[in-house]
């Protein structure tokens, strides 16, 4: 694995990059270190058309529905210029709760592409999860998917390339399972996830993190 | 006095004076013998009186007797005969002589156009001519045919037809030219004279009928129910076999309504113009593509069995020239239907496919294992895996 800004090679566990010091909190000058809630689709840069919106909403939702651990989120706005799109992308997955119809997904299975059209870069960053399953080449074979369209200033058919991509490279390493009829509740049940004492957002559920911050429970 | 006794002498010599006259009247007729008629003497009148010739006042007019050069008058406008009704309504009760000589001398002095007023000159009903009577257009016919202009729509090299009728029939076929898709030719023919077999019309009218789609009526004169129509094999093919019959039998229905040569002609061509102004809303759109068609592969006849009456010894069940070029492009026709089909089904096969491809990847959801990775650079959920590029 390459540091997103200097691309020398990081090591498992490594804190930050030995080379220039690259690490989320080396983020925090630029972002702070709140967490924020995002769309899956964030169009800061006003350049996704209505239709385009609208099909990739169906999009993603067919891919999530298909994917029930996944989902794809996409930033599109101008970026801060010492700042590539893939360290804005690393920054967004680990701070950002993102409105997906399944309130349970969890960030480790989450893919964030920014796309800067001023700038003309995109860059994407993946979660641990899917990290641990796709060849190390995966992101690049998403963005390459991307670019066409991008370059043509299609920006609903860079999302529809995405998502497909995203499809076609993580079907091989999944398990088929019927969907079943959704569960309706009983009597007894409550009426939101925090009758059960649950989070709506995705916060606390890595065990592995010992010092949970406080500060990233949006609520 | 005097006048008195002379009186007496007066009145006896007047009453001697009308024996003596009748006398002297009687004695003169038997010097001078008159012709005495007897009642057969009758028809040998007419000679002699037509033999009379016109008062000199009468020569600044139109000579109304037969000359020995008027051989080409018909005879039924020929004076003898306009007299020989006349002459043989009488009866042995009149005076045969004074009837005669007064018919003569009307027939002398008035025009001929006046004496035919009101009454048409019977024409002999029209005897259909046998098959075997029928015989082939002559090749002087055909060349003639040849040679007609192509602007000429109406042709009767042989001035068959009045010319009044050729005068009413040129406008009309110019008026249907300008107005239809197909221009219509015309072919006149002896009512005993057929078009050969192998009769090329596409060298008709100077090649006129050859260089674009063209309509030929070949027509015998006083036999409309021997016509033959040729159409464009465009329009051919357009239409039904029922409506080809049916407007065939209409033309010559109509034509039939006429016993006049003449006019059966023009309610032929005006039925027919008609008709072909029908047939042409049949006919699909024309396009640039058009070619001009030759008479071979592209003119076809009319074929209607129904239409000749049973007198009539011809029918038109001849077809007269086999299209040649109908089998391969059937064949044409057939593979790219068959392609067609093949193709639909395959999109349609393809397209349902991928949508019971989609309904079941909609019915399915694909797990994926779970597995935890060690964290780097600080972040909780992705350690910086990931790519970017620039895209322009
Ligand atoms: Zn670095």
């Amino acid at each position: 694995m390459k540091c997103p800004h200097c691309s020398t090679t990081i090591e498992a566990r490594q804190p930050a990059c030995h080379k220039c010091g690259f690490s989320l909190a080396a983020m925090q000058p630029f972002f702070g270190d709140q967490w924020v809630r995002l769309e899956r689709l964030t169009d800061a840069a006003h350049c996704l058309r209505l239709a385009d919106r609208h099909k990739a909403e169906m999009t993603l939702d067919d891919l999530e529905r298909a994917f029930p651990q996944v989902f794809v989120a996409f930033y599109f706005g101008s970026l801060p210029p010492v700042l590539n799109p893939q360290e804005v992308a690393f920054w967004l997955i680990n701070n950002g709760a993102f409105s997906t119809p399944q309130i349970s997904k969890r960030n480790e299975y989450g893919v964030v592409c920014v796309v800067d059209p001023a700038a003309g870069t995109v860059g994407t960053a993946i979660g641990y999860a899917l990290e641990s399953l796709l060849a190390e080449t995966a992101p690049t074979m998403i963005l390459q998917a991307m670019v066409p369209a991008l370059s043509h200033a299609e920006y609903g058919g860079a999302i529809e390339a995405a998502a497909t991509s995203v499809s076609d490279l993580l079907r091989p390493l999944a398990i088929a399972r019927p969907i079943t009829q959704s569960l309706s509740p009983g009597p007894h049940a409550g009426s939101s996830a925090a009758d059960y004492g649950l989070h709506p957002l995705r916060s606390g559920h890595r065990q592995t993190d010992s010092t949970p911050s406080p500060s990233r429970q949006r609520r | 006095m005097a006048s008195t006794r002379q009186n007496p002498i007066l009145l006896a010599l007047l009453i001697l004076a009308v024996p003596m006259g009748a006398l002297a009247q009687l004695s003169e007729e038997e010097i001078l013998p008159l012709p005495q008629w007897q009642p057969g003497d009758a028809p040998m009148a007419s000679p002699e009186i037509s033999d009379m010739q016109p008062p000199p006042l009468l020569g600044l007019l139109p000579s109304l007797t037969p000359g020995p050069n008027d051989s080409a008058l018909s005879p039924t406008t020929r004076p003898d005969t306009i007299l020989t009704p006349l002459l043989t309504q009488d009866t042995g009760e009149n005076s045969p002589a004074g009837v005669g000589y007064r018919s003569a001398n009307l027939s002398t002095f008035l025009p001929e156009s006046l004496l035919n007023s009101g009454r048409p000159p019977a024409a002999p009903p029209h005897t259909p001519t046998s098959a075997s009577m029928l015989k082939d257009v002559d090749a002087e016919f055909l060349r003639l045919c040849s040679v007609s202009p192509a602007s000429e729509l109406l042709i009767d090299p042989l001035g068959l037809i009045t010319e009044v009728l050729q005068g009413d029939l040129e406008r009309f076929l110019n008026f249907h030219s300008q107005e239809a898709r197909f221009p219509l030719y015309i072919v006149v023919l002896k009512s005993d004279e057929k078009l050969p077999a192998d009769a090329d019309l596409s060298v008709m009218a100077s090649g006129g009928i050859a260089k674009k789609p063209t309509a030929v009526l070949a027509y015998p004169i006083a036999e409309p129910w021997r016509a033959r129509l040729f159409l464009p094999k465009l329009a051919h093919d357009s239409a039904s076999d029922a409506f080809l019959k049916e407007l065939l039998e209409a033309c010559v229905t109509e034509a039939m309504s006429s016993p006049e040569t003449d006019e059966q002609l023009h309610r032929f061509c005006v039925e027919l113009s008609t008709r072909l102004f029908w047939l042409e809303k049949l006919c699909p759109i024309a396009t640039t593509t058009e070619k001009p068609l030759a008479t071979d592969p592209h003119l076809q006849e009319v074929v209607s069995e129904a239409s000749a009456p049973a007198s009539a010894p011809a029918s038109l069940v001849t077809v007269t020239v086999p299209p040649t070029g109908d089998p391969v492009l059937r064949w044409v026709v057939f593979v790219l239907c068959l392609l067609a089909a093949i193709g639909t089904a395959i999109w349609h096969w393809m397209r349902s496919w991928k949508r019971s491809k989609a309904r079941r990847q909609l019915k399915t959801a694909w797990i994926l294992p779970e597995r935890d990775l060690p964290q780097r650079l600080g972040g909780a959920f992705s350690g910086g895996a990931g790519a970017w590029t620039r895209f322009r």
